[in-house]
């Protein structure tokens, strides 16, 4: 039994992810095997979001390097986008390349995104009435897989450096 | 004492960077450049109106930028949202924070590419019909 958390739900039971089919940043295929083996945190969000996205992600980077020296296999920090139509695989490379190489991102198509936001009860709305600078709405938690490839915890939203930070160790 | 006083003040704004004219200061104003290859960026600026009645900002334009609003993130219920915000009022002796997570200035479609300490200048009118103008650096997310 592992040790009570604070700032983020741990499903009693992790849920196994159906199949996906994304392209990640470098081009290549990312599914639900490219979620085994290690743990992934998810965040879903777009590039030309320039407020909460790289302010989550920066939150997320800094907690990976505060639990650099007390975690051995530190999580993946991954950023789905869910605007595919502006997030060419370039652009979200040259995006997640700002964080220093510790940001993985990738899309698709509308209908495999949905395939993996359907599972982890992730909303998003391109809201294309704005015009060519349309926002998008997304959830804004965190959701943490494990690496059997399952929906194991979620962070809900608003985030904060030190929820992470406190809270990873009891769970991973 | 008077002049002492101003010298004082005057001391304080620059130590905090602060930007002020006609009874409104923009401290600690902050302008990321944008991501590689990206069209839009964000500012942050803690907005102190020291004038004895409201102000309220219509519009920012920038010779940089095709076009300049005032954002608010929004998260309800576990999503997040921007709303724009079409006039900005600083309430009189009182101030607004534009903060990361919060409202913040968004800057559209850079007219050239804008580099890490590139000069961004900034048109702000006010309801007083008083227009002020200042440059900040832009400033790397890293």
């Amino acid at each position: 039994m592992s040790e009570k958390t604070e700032f983020s739900t741990v499903l009693d039971k992790p849920i196994p992810l159906s199949n996906f089919s994304l392209i990640a940043n470098n081009g290549s295929i990312f599914n639900t095997e490219s979620l085994r083996e290690k743990w992934s945190l998810l965040f879903f969000g777009y590039t030309h979001c320039p407020d909460v996205c790289p302010l989550t992600l920066h939150q997320l980077s800094q907690a990976n390097k505060e639990l650099k020296s007390s975690i051995e296999h530190l999580p993946n920090i991954i950023m789905i986008s869910v605007d595919p139509d502006r997030d060419t695989t370039e652009i979200l490379d040259k995006y997640v390349t700002a964080f220093a190489g510790n940001v993985i991102g990738a899309s698709g198509s509308i209908a495999e995104i949905k395939k993996l936001t359907g599972q982890l009860g992730i909303f998003f709305e391109a809201h294309k009435n704005e015009g060519e600078n349309y926002s998008v709405s997304h959830s804004a938690a965190v959701i943490l897989i494990n690496k059997e490839a399952e929906f194991h915890a979620i962070f809900s939203a608003p985030h904060n450096t030190d929820h992470f930070i406190k809270d990873l160790p009891k769970i991973l | 004492m008077k002049k002492i006083s101003l010298l004082f003040l005057l001391i304080i704004l620059l130590a905090c960077d602060a930007k002020e004219s006609k009874g409104i200061i923009f401290n600690n104003l902050l302008i990321y450049a944008p991501f590689p290859g990206n069209t839009v960026t964000a500012g942050y600026t803690n907005i102190i109106n020291q004038s004895d009645k409201n102000i309220t900002i219509t519009s920012i334009t920038s010779p940089q930028f095709n076009n300049v609003e005032i954002h608010e993130t929004v998260i309800k219920d576990g999503i997040a949202k921007m709303i724009e915000i079409k006039q900005l009022m600083i309430p009189k002796n009182d101030s607004i924070m534009l903060e990361r997570g919060g409202k913040h200035l968004m800057l559209f479609e850079p007219r050239l590419p804008i580099k890490e300490n590139q000069n961004i200048k900034l048109e702000i009118l006010l309801s007083t019909n008083d227009k002020i103008t200042f440059s900040v650096s832009a400033t790397s997310r890293f």
